[in-house]
């Protein structure tokens, strides 16, 4: 990958949280590149952190417990220089410049997202206007617009209703609308499509694509859901508690999952023509109160070894795949 | 995730605590309203045992120490050679007539050395109707000792203070026990049973909640016949606060009911033809238990202060009786909290136990909301 | 045109809740045994004007009709209503009630309201601040002076305020509202002056409960919104904090203070009437206590009536305002 096809870098990124009890890494020293124009996956289980790395690139992190403790997040803006947004200060002028500029993010659930008591037109106005100097008149138009793009119906009408009068996958479609609204050069979708229903999931998963190729966009794809990453991602990362562990294109995850945890995370997919139980991962996400020095998936593991209990594992890259499993330290296959 | 535990490990033991435990160790993390309660607990007790705590009797008066300034400043242990003494004392406070304004000025007569001591005998008693005594739980021997001070005819202010707490700290207690009965009943029956009864009750409450609560008072407090001995007003006034306060309680345990009426649970003890009673009694109101409890603490606070307003205003608690608020009369007069500041020490105790059952009250409030940590 | 049918449909109801409400209120006024002319014997028995022989007793009694039965004193009391006539104050000269109310009213009304939008104008910044500044030093020490603030009755305080004000100020301004050459004088500037000289002792002392209050119930609401996902969303928009507390959350929080201006009414009536007695102001509160005391059934009952009215108007209006600020429940009543 050359240089300048990357948009967004993120290097041994690490974010801990400091509550009472005492310190959860969230996030612990993560890696991976966006390019421009592709959609990157990040997949993992609730609590695997993946949201809180989403939030991170845009300092969105919750504070003060939060903290990113090291690591970079660089980002290549177009005719700039490039910016380590992990050095930015919190709600600094800077990173407010980016947030719903150059990168914009769409979260879970639509109904809560948008402000109960202002109309679709104010919402959608208030980013145009923040980011780009132009009068009312000329925002609405842009507003319309925007509305229009994400095939709502009867845009000028929508811009006086209210969030509560719209259906969920209406209200989605505004998210992105007021995401898109600037012409961002990331888009960072949070399980966008997790509260809604599976016929309006697969329509706004299709109007993400369109426009995320119609205006040269990269997406970083958020979701536990491993179909979502088939139908949209060219490249995906598999997360487990803070880490990755396991890092390819999709078709070559899709085609050979290395990984014991995505092993298991396909497995227990319910598929067409499935009897019998379903298959279940074995065991949970690690007890907070016991800390283990290994890998972190040993306990749930079907083909732990003994090193795997004493010895975190680092990465091994069978040629542009890129596994953290003792299985593959030799460079073979399972 | 995992985290680091900055403190000792705990073991892997997974305790189940009741309910009602977990709620007590809830409400123990609140230190302010641990003190609060200690302050009330505190309190309660001497007004209970008044006769033995307070220095003095409620009415016996000392003509010769009419608005004697307040002696608690002048508790000493080192007297004026230097000597240090393990037993407090004050020096005698002696009165001389002003000639001019004809008033006592007074002034500690440093040749006389009073020693404080506990469990002094002192007037004699007979307590809560049937413990006769005469030990006071401090004093002095020979001479007075006015920690607060005294008002026009000389009775000591602490005393008074004392005394009075049983009535102040009582209404509240037993106005809202009458209001917490007739709320709930009233409360839920326009709840549960919904339709027109519903409609019924909540215009009446709407009707008594539109004329102001003060106003109310007043006017009500104000039938209570100039006749009736003191013990007849206190119990007036008593329930005429029940039968005013009801109606907000009744709106909050009906929205409660309403909430909990349509849940599933309730619908399966219909459908297994559980009588109307079992179901409020042993379903419903259990739910609904932990809100009233925090409406009836903050409800007290109310209470109190208004049984202060009115006994202020002459129209609450008469004489014998006395209480924080009726100590509080002479102040209406502007220049006597000039000349005598002391006289507002009632006040004070007034708004610690206000302060006190507020924040019992926040914290059980918080103690019953799933939502806080 | 749904706004003012609700209106409408409002006003009719309070119709006859105020009907039941002047029964009552005529009602209690009449509760205590014996009547005006009873009354009237005994102040003058015990304040030296010797007794008062029966035939004169009787006398006042036929004058005012005291010896009829309830419903018949009622009825001539209510229908005076259509013209305004509300009976004559007997305890003072039978003065008619509508020129002694019409004298006092006003000046309770100014200070009444004065005192609630001193509190919100005040709890409500304070309010956002302590959200926002959760845990900090400042926000410790206005909570603590709001706990007190609540835990002080109004006339406690009033007389507090006046005591230290004599004794530390010297000042006059404090009792009544006007100082002496300006009684009955023509409102001119320097009366106007004088006026709000005397403003801040009444309007602190009335207020302060509710100011305390309304500080920790915007305080909590804040924070309960706060949490909320379109907060997040708002700030992803790039909005900068402030935008975000105030256009966003602030919104937001004060709705719930809006909808129970109805329950605070009472309370500032109240303490209003209290203040008012130990400070000696020339309005409702001092004649409503001594018409009480005097069994003045015509002045109190009108009195009471009055503030009934006023409440049930004060709710309509905070109705009326939640309905202008929430577009939830205006399109529930459409």
């Amino acid at each position: 990958m050359e240089e300048n096809n990357v948009l967004v870098d993120v290097r041994d990124l690490a974010v801990y949280f400091h509550i009472e009890q005492g310190i959860v890494k969230a996030v612990d020293g993560v890696n991976f590149k966006i390019e421009k124009g592709k959609s990157l996956g990040v997949v993992g289980e609730s609590g695997c952190g993946k949201t809180i790395t989403a939030l991170s690139l845009l300092l969105l992190h919750p504070q003060p417990e939060g903290q990113i403790e090291k690591g970079n997040i660089f980002f290549y803006p177009d005719g700039e220089d490039r910016i380590d947004i992990a050095k930015l200060g919190i709600n600094s002028k800077q990173i407010r410049q980016r947030r719903g500029n150059d990168i914009a993010m769409i979260f879970q659930e639509p109904m809560m997202s948008l402000n109960p008591v202002l109309n679709i037109g104010q919402q959608l106005m208030e980013t145009i206007r923040l980011h780009q100097k132009v009068d009312k008149n000329t925002a609405n138009k842009i507003a319309v617009e925007a509305l229009d793009r994400v095939r709502i119906s009867a845009p000028e009408r929508r811009m006086k209703e209210y969030p509560f009068q719209l259906s969920g996958g209406m209200r989605q479609r505004v998210m992105i609308a007021i995401a898109l609204s600037c012409n961002p050069k990331l888009l960072i979708a949070d399980e966008p499509t997790t509260a809604l229903d599976v016929t309006i999931e697969a329509e706004i998963l299709k109007l993400i694509t369109d426009l995320q190729k119609e205006l040269g966009m990269s997406m970083m794809m958020i979701t536990h859901d491993l179909g979502v990453i088939g139908e949209v991602t060219d490249d995906v990362v598999v997360m487990y508690v803070g880490k990755i562990v396991e890092k390819a294109s999709t078709k070559k995850l899709f085609d050979e999952p290395l990984h014991p945890y995505t092993k298991a995370l396909f497995k227990s997919r319910p598929e067409i023509g499935t009897q019998g139980r379903l298959s279940s991962i074995k065991g949970s996400v690690p007890n907070p109160y016991m800390q283990p020095k290994g890998c972190s998936f040993e306990p749930r593991c079907e083909v732990a070894m003994d090193i795997c209990k004493k010895k975190a594992p680092g990465f091994f890259d069978l040629g542009e795949h890129l596994v953290s499993c003792w299985k593959y330290s030799d460079g073979e296959g399972l | 995730m995992f985290i680091i535990r900055k403190k000792s490990q705990q073991n892997e033991e997974f305790l189940t605590l009741s309910e009602g435990q977990l709620m007590w160790r809830k409400f123990l993390k609140h230190r302010v309203a641990v003190i609060s309660s200690v302050i009330l607990i505190f309190l309660y007790t001497v007004v209970i045992f008044a006769n033995f705590f307070a220095p003095y009797g409620m009415l016996t008066s000392y003509k010769f120490h009419t608005y004697a300034p307040p002696q608690i400043t002048k508790i000493n242990f080192f007297d004026k050679e230097g000597n240090f003494h393990i037993r407090p004392f004050i020096y005698r406070q002696v009165a001389a007539r002003d000639p001019k304004t004809l008033r006592f000025v007074y002034k500690d007569d440093l040749k006389q050395k009073d020693y404080i001591y506990f469990f002094v005998r002192g007037e004699p008693y007979t307590m809560l109707g049937f413990i006769n005594s005469d030990i006071h739980f401090f004093g002095v021997k020979e001479g007075s000792l006015f920690l607060l001070g005294t008002d026009i005819i000389g009775r000591d202010l602490l005393s008074r203070i004392i005394f009075g707490g049983r009535v102040s700290l009582s209404i509240g207690l037993i106005g809202v026990i009458i209001l917490l009965i007739i709320g709930t009943i009233v409360g839920t029956i326009s709840g549960y049973y919904g339709g027109w009864i519903d409609n019924f009750i909540q215009r009446i409450i709407e009707i008594i909640r539109t004329i102001p609560q003060v106003a109310l008072w007043m006017a009500l407090a104000s039938i209570i016949p100039k006749e009736w001995p003191s013990i007849y007003v206190y119990l007036g006034i008593v329930i005429i606060f029940g039968l005013i306060g009801w109606a907000g309680l009744a709106r909050e345990v009906r929205g409660k009911v309403l909430a909990i009426r349509r849940s599933d649970f309730i619908y399966a003890a219909e459908v297994s033809g559980a009588s109307a009673s079992r179901i409020i009694a042993k379903h419903i109101i259990p739910n609904v238990l932990s809100h009233i409890i925090v409406i009836a603490t903050l409800s007290i606070p109310i209470m109190i202060i208004g049984e202060a307003a009115l006994s202020f205003l002459g129209l609450g608690i008469k004489p014998p009786m006395t209480s924080w608020g009726l100590l509080l009369t002479q102040l209406r007069e502007v220049q006597t909290l000039k000349h005598f500041p002391w006289l507002i020490s009632p006040a004070l105790f007034l708004i610690v136990s206000v302060l006190c059952y507020n924040f019992i009250g926040d914290a059980l409030r918080d103690v019953n909301d799933p939502h806080s940590r | 045109m749904g706004l003012f049918s609700y209106i409408v449909k409002r006003i009719l109801f309070s119709i006859p809740v105020i009907i039941i409400i002047s029964i009552l209120c005529f009602g209690i006024i009449q509760l205590p045994p014996g009547d005006y002319a009873d009354a009237y014997a005994a102040v003058s028995a015990s304040t030296g004007g010797g007794s008062v022989s029966k035939e004169y007793i009787e006398q006042i009694r036929e004058r005012y009709g005291l010896d009829q039965p309830f419903w018949i004193q009622y009825w001539r009391w209510v229908k005076g209503f259509p013209e305004g006539d509300f009976g004559i104050a007997m305890s003072l000269q039978g003065t008619p009630v509508t020129y002694i109310l019409k004298e006092r009213l006003p000046m309770t009304l100014f200070l009444n309201f004065s005192a609630l939008i001193f509190a919100l104008l005040i709890a409500l910044p304070i309010g956002v601040y302590s959200a926002t500044h959760q845990y900090s030093m400042l926000d410790y020490i206005l909570t603590f002076i709001a706990f007190i603030g609540i835990a002080i009755p109004g006339f406690i305080l009033a007389v507090f305020i006046i005591t230290i004000s004599i004794f530390w100020f010297d000042s006059t301004y404090i009792g009544r509202l006007y100082s002496n050459e300006f009684i009955g004088e023509v409102w001119n500037m320097d009366k106007i002056i004088d006026f709000l000289k005397h403003l801040p002792v009444p309007i602190i002392a009335i207020g302060i409960a509710q100011t305390s209050n309304t500080m920790r119930i915007m305080r909590g609401n804040m924070l309960d919104v706060l949490k909320q996902p379109f907060i997040q969303t708002a700030r992803a928009k790039g909005l900068s904090e402030a935008s975000v507390n105030w256009k966003h959350a602030a919104r937001i929080a004060i709705n719930p203070i809006i909808s129970r201006i109805g329950v605070y009414l009472p309370e500032i009536i109240a303490t209003e009437m209290l203040v008012s007695i130990v400070l000696n102001l020339n309005t409702i509160g001092p004649l409503f206590y001594d018409s009480l005391i005097a069994q003045d059934m015509y002045l109190a009952g009108t009195i009471l009536l009055v503030i009934s009215i006023i409440l049930v108007l004060g709710n309509l209006i905070a109705d009326i305002a939640l309905a202008l600020t929430d577009p939830r429940i205006r399109y529930e009543l459409t």
